[in-house]
Order: C-alpha cells, then sequence, then structure tokens
C-alpha cells in the first residue's frame, strides 16, 4: 500500500494537468481559471484555495495519507453541484466527491489537482412519507440524522455504519456501507429506492424512483457502491422501517475461537437469522472492557454478542435457542439483557471498539475484508503468524454472521517503518482473505487502499468488463480518477474488439 | 454447427462448456447474427421477442458447484432449474428469499419450468418484494460470457463484498442483453417455520389502500399483502379452495409457530382499533396453498388464453396505485380487464385483452410520466407488459428519461458492441 502512496504523490495527476500539482504558479494560475469560471456561482465562503483553509480537507478517515487540493467547493443545492461540475468539466479539472470524509480507504482523498467537492451544506431532509415508508434527504445529511427524523413517529433507517452520527446518506451510497444490522437487514443497497444523481457533464438525473420498479438496467445499483466514480449524489430517497416491538442482546464468551465460530454456524443452521451477531477475540475484549467497562469477561478467547429483534413472542423464543446453542457449544458466560439500557450497555464496548484499541496502542490501522465464515479460525491462525513476523499485535473485531473482518493492526507511526510493516501486514491479509475464497472489501471499499490489489482479485478482462461501466458515465475519466482501478485505460482503446481466430467482426465492410 | 447458407433454419446451441459458449458468441459477432439466449422459455413473450434468431440454450449450465447453508450462500450453474434449487434448499430448511413468482410457467405455452439465469436476468421477484427484496438483493457474483465474447466474472460467493462495481446488480434485469450467465452464487436463507395468513374483506380499493397502509407500517412483519377485487374474485373458481372465501385484502405472515396466535391477533386488534376490520378471518392451515396460488397469480391466470391475453404490471408507490388502478378500470372498454394489487400496494396486475392493450398501457403510462416526463423528473410509476401474444408489438418497457436512455445505450454497447445478445429485447429501438 505504500506504493501505491508513492506513485499517487509522485504523479502530477492526470495527463495534460501542466504540473499543477507540483509547482505553485501552475497551481495558482489553475485556481485562478476555475474561480473565474465559475464567475460568481458560489459565495466565497463556498471557495476555498487558501492553503490553511484546505488543510481540513487533505485526508479522510485514512490519515496517513494527506494530498492538498487545488480547491474545494461547497454547493448548497443540487443546482450549484451541476454548475460546478459542468465547469470542471470544462476546464479539464478532475473532481473527488466527498461527504463527511469518514472512509477508511481513501475514498476522498483529494487530488492534488483536482477539486474536493464537499457536500456537507446538501443537510437537508427534504420529504417524510409514512404512507409509501420513504424518505428523500439531500445527500449531506447523516445516517443517523434520517433516523432521528422518523424515531418520534416509531421508524427508522436500518443499515448502521459505526460512524453513523457522522457519515452522509450520499456517502452510504457511495461505499453501500452496512453495519452491525446488515446482516438481517441487508445493506445500504437494499434499503434505497432511488437518488438524484449530477453527472461529470452536470446533467442531472433520477435513478430509481418512487416505485420497486425502472425500465432499463439497475443503475441505482450499479451507482451504490460506485465510490464517487460514476456521478455525484445530490439527493437520496431510502425506505424506512417501523421499530421491531423488542430487541434483546447476549454476551456469550468462550474459552476459543473456533467454539465462538461453531456457534455461529449452529445458530445459523437452527434457522435463526440474528438482528446483529458480532465477535471479538480476547485483545480487543481487553481493549475494549478497559475502554467502556461494559462487563465483557476478561478471561473469554473469544466473545460473541447476538441481537435478536421482532415481537415479543419470536424474540424470547430466539433468545432462549441462542443460549442454549451457545452452552451447547462450550460457552464460558451467557448472559442476556433484561432492558433496553442494558442492551445499549452490552453493546458499548463493541461500538467502542476501535477508540479503545486507540488506547492501547498509540496507532492502528483497521483492515476490512470477507471471508467465509468456516474459514475463521484458519485465518486467525495465519494473522498470528504474520503479527509474529512482522512485530505488530492485532486484535480482531468481526461481524460474525456475514463473514466480514476487521483486523485492527497495532504500531506507532513514530517507530521508522512501522507503518511501512503495518501497511505490508494489512496487505498480506487481505491477499490471505482472497486465497480462502472471501474479498477484498466487505464494507469500507476499495479507494485508495486497495486499489493496487485488485489484481489478486479479478484478471485484466473482469476489470475491463467493470470500466465500462465507467465510459458509460464518465469517459474522461474526471470522477476520483486515481481510486478503485490500478490500471486505467482510455474508452476507445476498450471499445475496440478483440479479433476471435482471426476473424474481424463484418469481415466484408470495407476498412480505412 | 453446420450452416447452410440460404436456408432459413433456426440454429439451435447448446453449448456445454464455457469455451463452447465463447465460440458460439464469438461466430455470432463475428458474423453479426443474433442470439436468443434461452433458458426454458418461459418469459420468452416478456419484452421484445426475437424472431427467427438462432438460439442459444443456457440448460447444460446446472448443477450445484457448492452449497453451504449455514454460511448462506448457494452457488450454481445459471441453467439449473428453479423447481431443483428449491427442492435442494428446502432440504436444508432454506428457501430463495425473494420468492420468485411461478406465474410465468403457468402462462407460458411451452415452459414447464425456470432457469435460475432467467430468474435473475428477468429481476423476478415475489410477493414479498416490498420487504425481502427481489433477485437483484441475492446475487452475490457470477461468471458469465459477454456479448464480446469474454469470460469474465464479477462479484463473489460472501454476503458482504463491495469490491468494485456492483455487476450483479447490472446483470439483474438486463433480459440477457449484456452477457450469457454460466455460473451464480446467491444469498439464501432459513425457511420459516410456520406461515399464517389472513383476510379481511373489503370490495372498495381505498378502503383495501387503508387496510394495506396499516399493514405496512406495522411493528409485526407482514410479509406481504394483496387486494383481490370483487369482479376478480368472482371469475376465480378456486377462489375457495385456496383460502379466499371473499373478495378482500389478503395478508401473510411468517414467522415462529409459537409467535403466530400473539402477532395475527395483535394485527386483529389494531385493525380494530382503526375500524378496519368488520370482517377479519384467519387462515393458518390453507395458508401454503394460498400463497402457492398467489405465486402462480391464480387470481388472473387460471383460465389465461396466451394467444388473446396479456398481462400487465404497474409498479408505482402504493399512494399512487388507487388512481392507476381506477384509470385501468374506467369506462366502458375497460369492463374486460381483471386486477389484483400485489406486493403489499406497489404492484397492480391487469389482465387485459390483447386489443385493448395499446389503449390501456397508452393510459396508464401517459398518467405515469405526465408533467414530468420531458425532463429528468421522476416518473410516478412502471408499466411493463410482462406477457403479450406473439405478433403483439406494444412497447414492453416505459421509455425512460434522456440521460438514462444514454446510459444505458452506452452501457449496452461496452457489452455488447455488436448487438448479438437478445438484441431489441429491452430497448424496442435497436
Amino acid at each position: 500500500m505504500v506504493h501505491a502512496l508513492s506513485a499517487y504523490e509522485a504523479a502530477s495527476g492526470s495527463p495534460g494537468t501542466d504540473g499543477v500539482g507540483v509547482d505553485p504558479a501552475a497551481r495558482a494560475r489553475k485556481q485562478a481559471e476555475l474561480v473565474q469560471a465559475l464567475d460568481g456561482r458560489l459565495k466565497p465562503e463556498q471557495l476555498i484555495v487558501a492553503d490553511d483553509a484546505l488543510a481540513p480537507f487533505e485526508s479522510d478517515g485514512l490519515t496517513a495519507y494527506r494530498v492538498r487540493p487545488l480547491a474545494t467547493l461547497l454547493p448548497a443545492n443540487t443546482e450549484e453541484v451541476a454548475q460546478v461540475l459542468a465547469v470542471c468539466t470544462r476546464l479539464g479539472i478532475p473532481v473527488v466527491p466527498r461527504g463527511a470524509g469518514t472512509s477508511l480507504s481513501g475514498g476522498a482523498l483529494p487530488q492534488a489537482d483536482g477539486v474536493l467537492l464537499g457536500l456537507s451544506k446538501l443537510n437537508r431532509i427534504l420529504e417524510i412519507d409514512y404512507d409509501n415508508l420513504t424518505v428523500r434527504a439531500e445527500a449531506g445529511v447523516t445516517n443517523v440524522g434520517i433516523t432521528e427524523a422518523v424515531q418520534r413517529a416509531g421508524f427508522y433507517y436500518a443499515p448502521d455504519p459505526s460512524s453513523q452520527i457522522a457519515c452522509t446518506i450520499g456517502g452510504n451510497v457511495g461505499e453501500n456501507s452496512g453495519g452491525v444490522h446488515c446482516l438481517k437487514y441487508g445493506l445500504t443497497t437494499n434499503n434505497i429506492l432511488g437518488v438524484k444523481l449530477v453527472t461529470i457533464e452536470g446533467e442531472v438525473v433520477e435513478i430509481g424512483g418512487a416505485g420497486l420498479d425502472s425500465p432499463g438496467y439497475d443503475l441505482l445499483g450499479v451507482v451504490c457502491g460506485s465510490e464517487g466514480l460514476l456521478g455525484v449524489i445530490t439527493e437520496v430517497t431510502v425506505r424506512i422501517l417501523p421499530k421491531p416491538e423488542v430487541a434483546r442482546a447476549l454476551l456469550l464468551g468462550f474459552p476459543s475461537v473456533l467454539d465462538a465460530a461453531r456457534c455461529v454456524g449452529a445458530i445459523i443452521s437452527a434457522g435463526i437469522i440474528p438482528a446483529g451477531l458480532e465477535m471479538m477475540d480476547a485483545l480487543a475484549i481487553q481493549a475494549a472492557e478497559a475502554f467502556a467497562h461494559a462487563g465483557y469477561p476478561l478471561d473469554a478467547e473469544a466473545l460473541l454478542i447476538a441481537e435478536v429483534d421482532g415481537c415479543a413472542t419470536d424474540v424470547d423464543i430466539d433468545a432462549e435457542a441462542i443460549a442454549r446453542i451457545a452452552r451447547a457449544h462450550g460457552a464460558s458466560s451467557v448472559r442476556a439483557s433484561t432492558s433496553e439500557q442494558e442492551r445499549l450497555h452490552f453493546w458499548a464496548g463493541r461500538k467502542a471498539a476501535f477508540p479503545a484499541v486507540g488506547q492501547i496502542s498509540p496507532d492502528y490501522y483497521c483492515m476490512d475484508g470477507t471471508i467465509p465464515r468456516r474459514q475463521l479460525p484458519h485465518v486467525l491462525e495465519r494473522m498470528a503468524e504474520m503479527s509474529s513476523h512482522y512485530g505488530l499485535r492485532v486484535a480482531n473485531v468481526f461481524h460474525a454472521g456475514d463473514g466480514n473482518l476487521h483486523p485492527l493492526i497495532l504500531y506507532d507511526a513514530n517507530v521508522p517503518g512501522e507503518l511501512e510493516r503495518a501497511e505490508a501486514f494489512g496487505a498480506d491479509i487481505l491477499r490471505l482473505c482472497v486465497e480462502v475464497g472471501g474479498v477484498l472489501t466487505g464494507e469500507h471499499g476499495v479507494g485508495v487502499e486497495k486499489r493496487d490489489l485488485m489484481g489478486e482479485m479479478f484478471d485484466d478482462i473482469d476489470l475491463a468488463h467493470q470500466q465500462r461501466l465507467k465510459c458509460a458515465f464518465d469517459p474522461g475519466g474526471l470522477l476520483n480518477p486515481e481510486k478503485v482501478f490500478p490500471t486505467l485505460h482510455r474508452c476507445a482503446e476498450l471499445g475496440r474488439m478483440h479479433v476471435h481466430g482471426g476473424r474481424l467482426p463484418h469481415p466484408d465492410l470495407p476498412r480505412f | 454447427m453446420a450452416r447452410s447458407p440460404g436456408v432459413s433454419q433456426v440454429e439451435v446451441h447448446h453449448p456445454e462448456t464455457e469455451t463452447e459458449l465463447v465460440e458460439v458468441i464469438a461466430d455470432a459477432v463475428a458474423t453479426a447474427r443474433p442470439l436468443e439466449i434461452t433458458g426454458c422459455g418461459s418469459k420468452r413473450t416478456w419484452g421484445h421477442t426475437l424472431t427467427g434468431s438462432a438460439t442459444l440454450s443456457t440448460r447444460a449450465f446446472a448443477g450445484i458447484r457448492d452449497y453451504n447453508p449455514d454460511e448462506l450462500v448457494l452457488t450454481c450453474g445459471a441453467g439449473m432449474l428453479l423447481s431443483d434449487i428449491e427442492h435442494i434448499l428446502a432440504g436444508a430448511g432454506q428457501r430463495l428469499p425473494f420468492a420468485p413468482g411461478h406465474w410465468p410457467t403457468v402462462i407460458s405455452q411451452t415452459a414447464n419450468d425456470q432457469t435460475i439465469g432467467g430468474v435473475l436476468s428477468t429481476n423476478l421477484a415475489g410477493a414479498t418484494r416490498f420487504r425481502r427484496g427481489a433477485a437483484r438483493d441475492y446475487l452475490l457474483g457470477f461468471s458469465a460470457v459477454s456479448g464480446r465474447g469474454e469470460t469474465f466474472k464479477a462479484g463473489g460467493r460472501v454476503i458482504k463484498n463491495v469490491t468494485g462495481y456492483d455487476l450483479c446488480k447490472l446483470v439483474c434485469g438486463a433480459f440477457g442483453t449484456l452477457a450469457v450467465l454460466t455460473e451464480v452464487s446467491l444469498k439464501v436463507l432459513p425457511a420459516p417455520e410456520r406461515t399464517e395468513a389472513f383476510r379481511i374483506s373489503t370490495t372498495d380499493i381505498d378502503d383495501a389502500t387503508r387496510i394495506m397502509h396499516l399493514l405496512r407500517r406495522h411493528s409485526i412483519d407482514v410479509a406481504a399483502c394483496w387486494y383481490v377485487p370483487e369482479d376478480t374474485f368472482r371469475a376465480w373458481p378456486g377462489a375457495r379452495a385456496s383460502g379466499v372465501a371473499a373478495p378482500g385484502v389478503i395478508g401473510v405472515v411468517e414467522g415462529t409457530s409459537a409467535g403466530m396466535p400473539p402477532r395475527i391477533a395483535q394485527l386483529h386488534r389494531d385493525l380494530a382499533a382503526a375500524g378496519l376490520a368488520p370482517d377479519f378471518t384467519a387462515i393458518a392451515d390453507e395458508a401454503p396453498l394460498l400463497t402457492s396460488a398467489l405465486s402462480a397469480l391464480t387470481p388472473l391466470t387460471h383460465d389465461f388464453d396466451a394467444a388473446s391475453e396479456a398481462l400487465v404490471r404497474v409498479s408505482a408507490a402504493p399512494t399512487d396505485l388507487p388512481a392507476l388502478a381506477g384509470l385501468a378500470s374506467a369506462g366502458d372498454v375497460f369492463r374486460s380487464i381483471r386486477g389484483l394489487v400485489d406486493c403489499s400496494g406497489h404492484w397492480l396486475w391487469l389482465r387485459a385483452p390483447a386489443h385493448h392493450l395499446a389503449d390501456l398501457v397508452g393510459r396508464l403510462r401517459a398518467a405515469a410520466h405526465g408533467g414530468d416526463s420531458t425532463t429528468a423528473g421522476r416518473a410516478m410509476a412502471s408499466v411493463s407488459i410482462v406477457h403479450q401474444p406473439m405478433g403483439s408489438a406494444v412497447p414492453a418497457f416505459c421509455q425512460a428519461s434522456p440521460v438514462v436512455e444514454t446510459l444505458n445505450r452506452r452501457i449496452r454497447a461496452g457489452f455488447d458492441p455488436v448487438g448479438v445478445l437478445n438484441p431489441g429485447r429491452l430497448f424496442s429501438s435497436e
């Protein structure tokens, strides 16, 4: 991953940028050209070019990487977004969209020669429809903000990534965010009905709609998870759900990871799909308990937190069954929440796992990969070997229900070489995920972080087919150009047909 | 694969390996000759049917490749039969969560089953779509050969995956116009222990709408509900045997056996408190028969004449559906049209004589696109003709906005530049 940064920093941006990234004079010229082209369409406070004012925008949640953009623009509505994009297209300036900048994969890392387009001013909830059970919100509304708007009426928005108090719904769509409850309730892509998108040329388009079906291809489905590469989302229509009658959590301690993993399989085999099913290893348990004092069993090698929700009778039945299954798989401790307060308390340690780990180490590097669940013991064993090899500890938090693993690699950036070792360790973990039949990223996205590992999972033809989608939306490659794909091809090149067995298509047509 | 130039015979290709499939498609590209992709052919009349092209059958790509019930993932050949998949899943106490409707095989004149590839390619869903999603929500990964004659894969075999663009969503509902699927990985879920139903008598669509609103909003998860109007009920001889003793709203609840009585009782109480359940009847043991009948759209399809009738699906927000239903039954001309409200108020199925089809669909689309049709605005509804007789050429799908049409065209050109895979099936301008 370090070489990804070097290449990124060394490049002066996309072809034809005239050294804007490295030459202060060229940079100042380009800024002036941009300001002039915007021609007063944005208010002064929406157009940031001063170096010190740009500093907060240099990084997203992948804080080891910082790049100062050419300018940060903060449009206030869809119309302004469209005008900005049209101008950037005309001037050939790349654009990096940004919601709250909580991305852990560098998805909102700026381009030195590009505009950072912040959507935070689009922060209004436009429509709440309790008959059709939808909420239409501007892209800059926070994830939890949507739930807060409807909770007094007894509803909520289900996907709950752990950054939900800060992350935006537009960013959620860009990353196809998940969260603890996505095993039962799905990812962002399963919970939205439509978006308003602005293309790189500045055209506003409604994708999806009020009903469940639209003609043509599932553009909503491909835009979700497209990491800001296909268009800029300015509005999202989400589905809201009635709050379940009851929710209960269980804390299950196990003497070994293998026992806990087998218990998870047994719960699913019993036909129970918990609303949430999380696992933490010993180091994560200890860190979380020291930080949050949630009453986690410190003697356990693995902790499962299971949550069931629904009507009271079903919750009683499922909670009882989970406790029984846990005991049958050697659980050393079984506790069920008896009140809403206690339920939230059980979750407190898990929800604070990342800052908790931040307390036991100067720095940590949060990984994200998915594996088939039966591979967990093997993967943890291999990670322990890597931990010895790299001389760095790793704590594990695991969405046990769906196999999404978050290893937290502990390091100290002030020790020379530790950042590089942490990144090498992380890359090895992701290669291992793919090796055992999993994938590079379950919810954080590829961004810049995992870009150069895409070849572990996809061959050149696989990647070329994906990139043809890009060609349909943004043939000039101005949106988030350095993200996700390691090798960019020109769209004309991707459009060419191969010759099969010496035969050209339409052999009878004259060729010039 | 002998070909006799000058003799117009329809070739049928049955590739058995990916290499053979690549060869067939490469050949089609080199000669610019279109291919009609078929599994069982049960949905041939959904979309613009190709005639006279060579056929490419996917049936050889069958069989389970990998199935781990406790991983909730099943991988199989795209040409595998839906009934075989459902049988294997049932054996492990699981099911396809999107409950694909069985109606295509009821109205098809030639097919008695569907392939999973066809189910995915048409994004077939069931009455629970509102709560549980459609096929597109459960495809995790696939292998395919594109219209470029190239083998490629996308997605993976795990549930949580955001690596690269979500091409699984792209191929679902693409009607075979981008690639021929060879292998698919699906998310599966446990089947519920118990399914029960209930009926609330009403013959008034506004009343039915109010009832369905309450059912959709209720914290007790009502998996699906339908409204069977009076004339549809009267024309359905199997109604009583399926547990439907009178016209009205039917709801289905899934879950544990022990949890069923309090949930049904709670629904009854809350409907009564809202003044909405003058006649509430629980349907316990006939519930599986009832859901099976509704999956086949039996109230509308039981004596369907595919040669002279059409089946239309209107998809809209529940608050907009009643007005569209009103349009469909307005005036003398449309008295012969029978309807069924499905999917908790999101779908309106209409059965119409083919000679009324153009008029019916014209009126519905004009209302659906009224006002905003020239801008990037959202259409109120999507009107899709899922069956019309061979030879009937009413556009099967709505026109999208110009920007969306451009995106669709570019995507198609990227995956199938010569246009050999099901040309014209999805976009009538081809």
